[in-house]
């Protein structure tokens, strides 16, 4: 309380003691509550801190760096350290309150930083603000403080509508996780991960379809891999296939349904399929059923590569598999195992239906099936092979080792391999070029007299020419002097003309005296209508300086 | 010690400093009779207004430097700073000048005023007899410089007004300004509160 109030010589200061403390005290009090509110607030919105591992700390700051959630700061690195042995990077964050429920097990943290890559440019925006943490919620349930940051953004975040499937393939080609997946040459998803499969030498691919394409993906569908051109050379010509000048460089996935009624139902997540290496060969039916056969050739098989098409009269039945050399060291002699993979399904049965595709082969090879190399492409010398019924062959005797049944091969003569070329030669002997000879020695004496005939025709011309020449002699002799009097009497005319139109001919002294009256007339009439316009009282009135 | 006016039953106008004896206040109702302004011994209740002052004054110190004072935004980064956290970055920076300039103005000087206040609160309190003549300097200076913390509200207040670059740049008062603005103004009531002529007065308790 006041000190002032004491005071012995100042009896007359009337002192009066309050009872209640002064009215000032409410401000402290008011502080407090503040201070307080703030404190209580701040406590409150200070979520938990997490830890998150990344293998280096490009771009991350202590105190700087933000955690965002679809650009959203809802936390902030608070300290960058190594961990004990030296090989990460702990990033402790403290996070918003509300960040609380998205830190669970399956969280995915990475950083966002500048990416330019073929086809996708991203993150520019962190060239200037710096590199930012970036969230993706997982779907789990169990809180966790611990995570292990993505080096590169995660191809898909738990958060997305869409399916996910498997494509299974042999070469993974340039397709890479975030490559782009097309229907129709619209990108509708992308691949989200590839790794080799653990059962099969096959890799497979996770590709993830957005909704609401992913229902376009039917049990019938077919992906081919639609990386780069697509050159096919065949009996059509030429052929370059591309989904789209992206995919040349960074390669992609296309898919579509062969047959929209067959489609099949709307496949499920995870489902398999068959990544095709192009379009064509995705959309060939596929065969389930294929039966391997061994053959055995004897001669030179250049020209012969695995999937070299397996042909029965002309029609595919089936392709190479494979094409060896083996050596047999009890005969001492050469022989090239060529595997070949029949699909009985291609051929359309008709009958009773007691015989299946499957014992179709092995009935066929009964009856006495033989294979033969065949031409394929006279231009690249491009080998089939050819079935037939009609050369006999001889029962093949089942070798101990063969892994596969035998069909028997019967050689091909050289001549018909060589055959078209020594036909092409032998039509080229054939021509018959001493009558063709004697026919040119024939026109070219033909030729010889109309070139004779040429010249009587051209003194002729001559003397015509010889005759005109004289006839316009006659005419300049006789036309000549009338001409010129003509014309003497013209420019006389143009002389007088001139001497009464001219610039102080009477004529036009009098025209130019006219007009200069003509013109005061119309003077005079553009004053009156200019008084008349001001003055349109005048009319009516008179002129006013003349008025009485 | 020469006696104080309160001593020879003289009151002294605040404003116009006429001399009024004490035995006439009840008659012109506690006012000068030259200008009319409101009379008092000392001023009243002078050590609680000041003391309340220098307390919420001191609570909303924290809030002020805890709390950010701007929020930067550049390029697209915002960044939220602390006085401390300014002072620093300038320091860390190389413009100490600069740093120096705002540490004093920002921190030390209220800071500063809040220390001297309360010193001079409980010295009076306690009737302490050390030192007068430097007690009341340190007020006058207290009194003088506590103005100039405000240059930090108004470099905010001109920054925030001038750089409006849309996305390029932008700077926003942070939620520590008007903390801040608090506590200078606080303590400027603080000091007009308190009563100098306490400090003597407990002089005079002793020379009697």
């Amino acid at each position: 309380m006041s000190e002032t109030t004491e005071q012995p010589q100042a009896t007359e200061v009337v002192v009066r003691r309050r009872r209640l403390p002064s009215l000032i005290w409410i401000i402290p009090i008011v502080a407090a509550v503040i201070a307080a509110w703030l404190a209580v607030k701040a406590v409150n919105d200070r979520g938990p801190v997490i830890t998150i591992r990344f293998d280096s700390a490009t771009g991350l700051e202590a105190g700087k760096t933000k955690i965002r959630y679809r650009d959203v700061d809802i936390g902030l690195v608070e300290a960058v350290r190594l961990d004990e042995d030296l090989t990460h990077v702990l990033v402790s964050a403290r996070m918003d309150r509300r960040a609380a429920p998205f830190l669970v097990d399956d969280t995915q943290l990475w950083v966002v930083r500048a990416r330019v890559a073929a086809g996708e440019v991203s993150g520019l925006g962190t060239l200037f603000s710096g590199a930012y943490i970036a969230l993706a919620p997982g779907r789990g349930k169990t809180p966790a403080g611990h995570f292990i940051g993505l080096e590169t953004p995660p191809a898909l975040t738990g958060d997305q509508p869409g399916r996910k499937f498997i494509l299974k393939t042999k070469r993974l080609g340039s397709l890479d996780v975030g490559s782009p997946v097309y229907h129709r040459q619209i990108q509708v998803g992308r691949v989200i991960s590839y790794h080799l499969s653990d059962t099969s030498e096959e890799i497979e691919l996770g590709i993830f379809i957005e909704a609401p394409h992913h229902e376009r993906v039917r049990t019938g569908t077919r992906f081919w891999n639609a990386d780069g051109f697509d050159f096919a050379l065949d009996a059509n010509g030429l052929r370059v296939d591309s989904e789209s000048l992206l995919t040349i460089v960074s390669g992609g996935i296309a898919f579509a349904s062969p047959d929209p009624t067959k489609a099949g139902e709307i496949a499920g997540e995870n489902s398999q399929f068959i990544l095709h290496p192009n379009r064509r060969a995705s959309m060939e039916p596929v065969h389930q059923l294929k039966q391997r056969y061994l053959l055995y050739f004897n001669e030179s098989v250049r020209g012969l590569a695995p999937g070299a098409p397996v042909e029965f009269r002309g029609i595919r039945v089936g392709q190479v598999v494979s094409v060896e050399l083996e050596f047999d060291t009890d005969k001492m002699e050469f022989r090239i195992p060529v595997v070949v993979e029949i699909e009985p399904e291609r051929i359309r049965l008709t009958g009773d239906g007691k015989l299946y595709p499957e014992d179709l082969a092995p009935k066929l090879i009964e009856k006495g099936l033989t294979a033969q190399l065949k031409q394929a492409n006279l231009l690249t010398g491009q080998l089939a092979i050819a079935l037939s019924l009609e050369a006999k062959g001889s029962r093949p005797t089942p070798g101990k080792n063969d892994p596969y049944p035998r069909i028997p091969t019967i050689p091909t003569p050289f001549e018909e391999l060589a055959g078209t070329v020594t036909r092409i030669l032998k039509k080229i002997d054939d021509l018959p070029l001493d009558r063709i000879a004697s026919g040119v020695e024939r026109d070219l004496a033909s030729l010889d007299h109309t070139l004779k005939a040429a010249t009587g025709t051209l003194e002729s011309f001559d003397s015509t020419l010889s005759g005109l020449k004289e006839l316009t002699g006659n005419l300049d002799r006789e036309l000549a002097p009338a001409a010129k009097t003509a014309i003497e009497e013209m420019q006389r005319t143009l002389k007088e003309l001139r001497a009464n139109f001219g610039s102080d001919s009477p004529l036009s002294s009098d025209a130019r005296q006219a007009l200069e009256e003509f013109s005061k007339a119309a003077r005079g009439i553009r004053d009156l209508t200019d008084y008349l316009e001001r003055h349109p009282e005048s009319l009516l009135r008179g002129k006013k300086g003349t008025a009485p | 010690m020469s006696p104080t006016a309160k001593e020879a039953g003289l009151a002294a106008c605040h404003v116009c400093n006429r001399l009024i004896p004490v035995s006439e206040l009840a008659a012109t109702g506690h006012r000068c009779p030259r200008c009319g302004a409101s009379v008092h011994l000392r001023k009243s209740d002078s050590l609680a207004r000041c003391w309340a002052l220098v307390l919420a004054a001191t609570i909303f110190y924290f809030p002020a430097n805890l709390l950010p004072m701007t929020h930067t935004g550049f390029l697209g980064k915002v960044q939220s700073d602390t006085i401390m956290s300014g002072v620093l970055y300038f320091f860390a920076s190389g413009s100490w000048p600069i740093a120096l300039v705002i540490f004093i103005a920002s921190v030390f000087v209220p800071l500063l005023k809040l220390l001297v206040l309360a010193y001079l609160l409980i010295s009076v309190q306690r009737r302490s007899h050390w030192r007068p003549a430097e007690r009341t300097r340190l007020y006058r200076m207290t009194e003088i410089i506590g103005r100039w913390s405000m240059v930090d509200i108004y470099v905010v207040t001109i920054l925030v007004a001038l750089v409006k670059l849309g996305a390029l740049a932008n700077i926003e008062a942070g939620p520590a300004a008007p903390y801040f603005a608090l506590v200078v103004v606080l303590t400027m009531f603080a000091a007009m509160a308190f009563d100098p002529r306490l400090i003597w007065d407990r002089m005079g308790d002793e020379g009697n």
